[in-house]
């Protein structure tokens, strides 16, 4: 199957958010975070470019959710002041870690591992909250529009929230598909195609908000200024 | 047209699902909104009290210097003018000059007592209270009633900006009041410590104790050296049984 705009979209969304966290840690902020983030999305756009060409990224994509959940914690860990909310935002990633250990002892998964992505983007969307919880225990003089962090983890959630019920559906459809056989891959495949289309939507769409957030903090410093 | 029907469904869902997440997080920042303007106007009104509890604090402060003065001049300079002036009396009177005499040194101390108020009323300001130093005159002043004796143990001087120095001799000079009118104790200790975060101010004495339930009423000065306590970010306690009472406040230095 010849991939199609949405395809592409995956790896172009991770560029943009290379450029987006380069650019925050180069004029804003370089702390170890934010360097951490652009360097994983770096890793993850040479990942998804390279399979593009051969059509095969299922390992590609196996791999980069346990790279994602772990990323993701470190930043939370760092984000998160109280210290029994940063340490759960660490422990989260140990489920994800623990299921990929599962998988690759029982000989690696050869499907599309959409179980694994669930587990992922639920322990975000759980550290997202976990955020939001202390931002409104504990209020700061700093208004909330002007904090790149509140940005990217909103957009963030936007994606990871729709891409647990994505993953969840499509972990259901590959169970029903491997029942019922071959008469189903062939009506089922377009609902797959449209779900991982609305999947990488969803990235592209939370990347213009972490962009949207960097064109605030750019503004708001040249009005300063 | 079922694959168009599945599209259609995958599109609205899309946009149900984005519109419910972007109305969730316009929840969100309108209640840290509402929040952020809450503490706001909390800490105005703390900056408020704050700023009136120091004006409290200096008219109290000038009352009672000025009230210290006025006894000096009356109890001191008074009784040595007069005192010259009989000696001069006898002087004109019997043409000695030993009177004569006694009247120039009476007139030079009582110069220097005049320079002394002088000078107490120049440093009256907050710009120039000292802790330590008003703390001083205040046992030299309780000690020489022979009533009651005070002790002191402190630093050369206390690392707290003038004012909150000031408030904080407030504190201490009501429960010298509270024990000088209650406690009928003959020794007071005051213990003043500070550390590189907090000031200790420990007031100690051998009085016959209070029933702590007994004195917390509106009005009595407790009250409001918890309230100016509360307010610099401190803590104030009292531990008061038979054989005494001890007052201890602790204020940070941030």
């Amino acid at each position: 199957m010849t991939p199609t705009f949405p395809f592409y979209l995956e790896a172009i969304t991770h560029f943009l958010m290379l450029l987006i966290m380069g650019v925050y840690a180069w004029k804003f902020d370089n702390r170890f975070r934010y360097r951490m983030l652009a360097g994983f999305y770096l890793v993850a756009t040479a990942l998804l470019i390279q399979p593009l060409s051969q059509n095969e990224n299922i390992h590609v994509h196996n791999a980069l959710y346990l790279f994602t959940g772990l990323v993701f914690a470190g930043y939370f860990f760092a984000v998160l002041q109280t210290s029994w909310r940063s340490r759960l935002a660490l422990a989260l990633a140990l489920p994800t870690l623990l299921y990929f250990v599962y998988q690759l002892v029982g000989g690696g998964y050869p499907w599309f591992d959409s179980m694994g992505y669930a587990l992922a983007s639920i322990s975000i969307v759980i550290m997202i909250f976990l955020y939001f919880h202390e931002m409104l225990h504990h209020v700061s003089e700093t208004p909330l529009l002007e904090s790149f962090d509140f940005w990217l983890i909103c957009g963030w959630l936007m994606y990871h929230l729709g891409a647990f019920g994505i993953f969840l559906t499509y972990s259901s459809l590959t169970q029903t598909m491997h029942l019922v056989g071959e008469s189903y891959i062939s009506t089922g495949r377009d609902l797959f195609t449209y779900l991982w289309g609305l999947n990488n939507v969803l990235l592209f769409l939370s990347a213009l908000v972490a962009a949207t957030g960097l064109g605030w903090k750019i503004y708001h410093r040249s009005y300063q200024l | 047209m079922e694959n168009l029907s599945q599209e259609l469904s995958i599109v609205i869902v899309g946009s149900g699902f984005l519109f419910m997440v972007a109305l969730a997080i316009a929840c969100v920042v309108l209640v840290y909104q509402k929040k952020q303007l809450r503490q706001r106007f909390e800490k105005k009104q703390m900056q408020s009290l704050y700023h009136q509890e120091l004006l409290k604090a200096r008219l109290e402060a000038h009352e009672e210097t000025l009230g210290q003065l006025a006894k000096e001049l009356h109890d001191n300079l008074g009784q040595l003018l007069n005192s010259s002036k009989l000696l001069v009396s006898v002087a004109k009177n019997n043409h000695t000059d030993e009177a004569l005499d006694m009247a120039h040194e009476t007139l030079t101390v009582a110069l220097q007592e005049l320079r002394g108020v002088s000078k107490a009323l120049d440093s009256g300001g907050v710009e120039h209270f000292d802790f330590i130093e008003n703390l001083r005159a205040e046992a030299k002043r309780i000690n020489a009633s022979k009533n009651l004796v005070m002790t002191l143990e402190h630093p050369d001087q206390l690392a707290l900006p003038k004012e909150q120095q000031l408030v904080l001799f407030r504190m201490v000079h009501e429960v010298f009041q509270n024990v000088l009118e209650h406690a009928r104790a003959s020794h007071i200790r005051v213990r003043t410590r500070q550390d590189d975060h907090n000031i200790e101010v420990e007031v100690i004495d051998n009085g016959n104790g209070f029933s702590q339930g007994a004195v917390i009423a509106p009005g009595h000065g407790i009250q409001n050296i918890k309230h100016r306590t509360s307010l610099m970010g401190g803590v104030v306690e009292w531990l008061s049984g038979p054989t005494g009472t001890r007052v201890r406040i602790q204020l940070p230095l941030s």
